[in-house]
């Protein structure tokens, strides 16, 4: 499909051009095997409606200003990714098909790496596996923060305000100094970086003035090529551990147990209370407790908590530091969770060869992995949505959105796949809805529940904080108070710094003025 | 059919990446060096690797990304659950791989079925070796492994189911598949 307005005709004249900057290579046009891997497999819906209509590849700053002198010409949309694995969320896909994708990944250099302050300087194409390579291979004694996915990037991760596990688990947090290129090709470098010879771009966030880095994350007002990252300094002891409840209900209290702790920094990391079947589905399939339609059945579930020795709820933390502090505030921990009827404690050694304990106790300590994608298998051929509402840290918060969503799931007749990772003074509510990727009816099924959640959530008064390009404009309209300001304001934004909407149209439903009338 | 089995044997190694659950096996089949990706974590899987006697040379994914971009091997087979196979595909394709053969094999009925896609001088005796060798299945895949690979884009399908049950430790839906460099 041609982006809107443009003739075949001066399509292809767009392309020539940007081959002409770029190379044959870096523009994908042609239908075939590459255009093909900037599709969205696990869309819910037909693919097409996502499907880009070429990918250019861009090697610098400079190839990516006159990337943007052709699309201001031709109007051609463009939809920037860095390493693209945004899967669950809408993979290297672009929101509206006709969109060329931006993708960053050949500017993949690590700028800097300072130990003494501990930060890092990465391009959009920088993987987590890229930068902890780098830092193994020098001996650095500084973690980073990887989400899930190791092959996921540092910026695009970021940008998307992904999070991970460590102490540095709110990835925009750790976020200190960037530079953006806006729709017209202007360069800017943000707070302390606009100083001419700056010695503290990457120390101080704020610098003078407004500070604009957060309006480059999850919008599409600039495209984003290097980011200064906090790393974490390796502490002189880690300690993971686990510790598992055995009823449903158990979130109330867990939750309620955790806030203080959380507060006082005695659990300091990103941690997770993460949901049986999501635990399950590391290990083991579906079919081999239940080859029934509908959710899993209670006497399967039981079966199951009981063969992988896993709880209905099982909270992942971990202890950082010298081992007098480890041992004091484990002290504070294993007492706090012991008022939870039922809770049992393990640590590393307790469970060797269990590859959920496994991944997560690297993630905790920065090491990236790839385990996670196995919960897909859960299904056989499955593909996953996320839907994320955040919760306040409270018992009654928590069990109302745990008892909405998997209500809302068992009645669509899917199992609930979910788990809290609680932040600093919120959870991100992370529900995977799994489907069977060739089945037209399951996706069907999927749609209607995704629905029926965001209007629920949003009733009980609970906004998502990210969500898969079908739902973005759906997720939008839920942050209506005051007769849409906030939406109103970005858009103001976004006819200001793009005013001919040639940057990620739609994205997290922001639409320049000249094209709201493609929101769907 | 000439098995190629005693010849993988003297030069197999393999890379397990047990973060994702899978093991590349590495193999200089016929003219052009294939690879194998296996699932470390399946039972069934690791049938393949036993059988061609490889040994372990790696643990991490950013391994399989490395040797996708700076290797000569044309053409990757692999034995994996479907995530895994979706990790593969997803580094593949930019790199300019084509899907030359794909097959599902699925205990989840209580018996097995396998359903292979192919093209049409592949797809008949593949599936016939397929069921021939009943529970040792996997070792069908490594006879065929140079078949498999000069498969041209795939067009026809079959579909065989045997009285085989899932064996202690063995992942109940396994997917196997050839991606060749265009
Ligand atoms: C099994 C599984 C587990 C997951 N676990 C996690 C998890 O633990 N934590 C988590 O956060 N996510 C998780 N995800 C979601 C997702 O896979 C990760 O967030 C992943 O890191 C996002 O992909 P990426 O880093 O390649 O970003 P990209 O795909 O490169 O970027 C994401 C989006 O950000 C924008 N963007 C990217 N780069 C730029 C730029 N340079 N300028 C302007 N805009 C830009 C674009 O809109 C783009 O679509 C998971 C997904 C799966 C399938």
């Amino acid at each position: 499909m041609l982006p809107p307005n443009l003739t075949q005709a001066d399509f292809d004249r767009a392309m020539d051009e940007l081959r002409a900057v770029l190379g044959r290579e870096w523009v994908i046009a042609e239908d075939g095997p590459r255009r093909a891997s900037y599709r969205d497999p696990f869309a819910p819906r037909d693919v097409d409606k996502s499907e880009p209509t070429a990918a250019v590849a861009p090697a610098n700053v400079s190839e990516i200003q006159q990337v943007l002198t052709i699309a201001r010409q031709y109007r051609l949309p463009l939809w920037p990714i860095s390493t693209g694995r945004n899967f669950g969320y809408g993979g290297p896909a672009p929101r509206h098909a006709g969109t060329v994708v931006l993708d960053l990944k050949r500017m993949n250099r690590i700028i800097e790496v300072n130990e003494k302050h501990a930060y890092a300087v990465v391009e959009p194409g920088v993987s987590y596996f890229d930068l902890y390579r780098y830092l193994q291979a020098r001996k650095i004694k500084l973690w980073m923060d990887p989400a899930a996915p190791g092959w996921g990037g540092v910026m695009g991760n970021l940008v998307d305000r992904g999070a991970g596990y460590t102490p540095y688990g709110e990835h925009f947090m750790a976020q200190c100094g960037m530079q953006v290129v806006l729709a017209d090709g202007t360069i800017v470098e943000t707070a302390m970086g606009a100083t001419p010879n700056a010695k503290a771009r990457h120390l101080y966030k704020y610098g003078h003035g407004a500070w604009v880095d957060g309006i480059f994350t999850q919008s599409n007002f600039g495209i984003v090529t290097q980011i200064g990252i906090w790393l974490m300094p390796e502490p002189p002891g880690y300690r993971p551990y686990l510790v598992t409840f055995p009823h449903e209900d158990d979130i109330h209290q867990i939750t309620e147990v955790l806030r203080p702790l959380k507060l006082g920094m005695l659990v300091p990391n990103a941690a997770t209370t993460v949901g049986l079947i999501w635990e399950a589905a590391v290990k083991v399939s579906r079919a081999q407790y239940y080859d029934g339609k509908g959710p899993l059945p209670d006497s399967a579930r039981k079966r199951l908590a009981s063969d992988l020795n896993i709880g209905n709820w099982n909270f992942y933390a971990a202890l950082y530091g010298p081992e007098a502090i480890m041992n004091n505030n484990w002290k504070v921990i294993e007492e706090s969770f012991r008022q939870v009827n039922g809770a049992k404690f393990y640590f590393e050694a307790d469970r060797g060869g269990d590859p959920a304990f496994a991944y997560r106790a690297q993630l905790m300590r920065g090491i990236p992995n790839m385990t996670e994608y196995s919960l897909l298998n859960w299904v056989g051929a499955g593909s996953h949505v996320d839907f994320s509402p955040i919760s306040p840290v409270t018992g009654d918060g928590a069990l109302k959105q745990f008892h909405i969503m998997r209500d809302l799931c068992h009645r669509h007749g899917f199992d609930y796949i979910g788990e809290f990772l609680v932040g600093w003074r919120d959870m991100h509510h992370i529900l995977m809805l799994v489907f069977e990727r060739n089945d037209e009816e399951r996706k069907r099924a999927v749609r209607e529940l995704f629905e029926a959640l965001v209007n629920e959530a949003a009733q009980a008064g609970y906004g998502e904080y990210r969500t898969h390009l079908d739902y973005m404009d759906a997720i939008a309209e839920t942050y209506h108070w005051n007769e849409r300001a906030l939406y109103r304001s970005f858009e103001m934004m976004k006819d200001a710094l793009d005013p001919q909407g040639i940057l990620a149209p739609g994205k997290s439903g922001i639409w320049a003025g000249r094209s709201h009338h493609k929101r769907s | 059919m000439p098995t190629r089995r005693a010849f993988l044997q003297s030069t197999l190694a393999v890379i397990a990446l047990p973060a994702v659950g899978l093991s590349i096996v590495h193999s200089a089949i016929a003219a052009r060096p294939l690879r194998f990706v296996i699932d470390g974590g399946c039972a069934v899987a690791r049938r393949l690797a036993d059988c061609a006697g490889a040994t372990l040379a790696g643990d991490d994914v950013a391994v399989l990304i490395e040797l996708l971009n700076r290797d000569e091997a044309d053409a990757w087979i692999g034995l994996t659950r479907d995530a895994q196979r979706f990790i593969f595909e997803t580094l593949a394709r930019p790199r300019g791989f084509e899907l030359r053969y794909a097959g599902t094999h699925d205990y989840r009925t209580g018996t097995l079925q396998h359903r292979v896609v192919g093209d049409l001088a592949l797809i008949a005796p593949h599936t016939q070796a397929l069921a021939a060798a009943g529970a040792n299945w996997p070792t069908a895949l490594l006879d065929y492994a140079a078949l498999l690979s000069r498969s041209r884009t795939p067009g026809d399908s079959a579909r065989i189911t045997t009285a085989t049950l899932r064996p202690p430790g063995s992942a109940d839906y396994l997917t196997s598949w050839c991606w060749r460099r265009s």
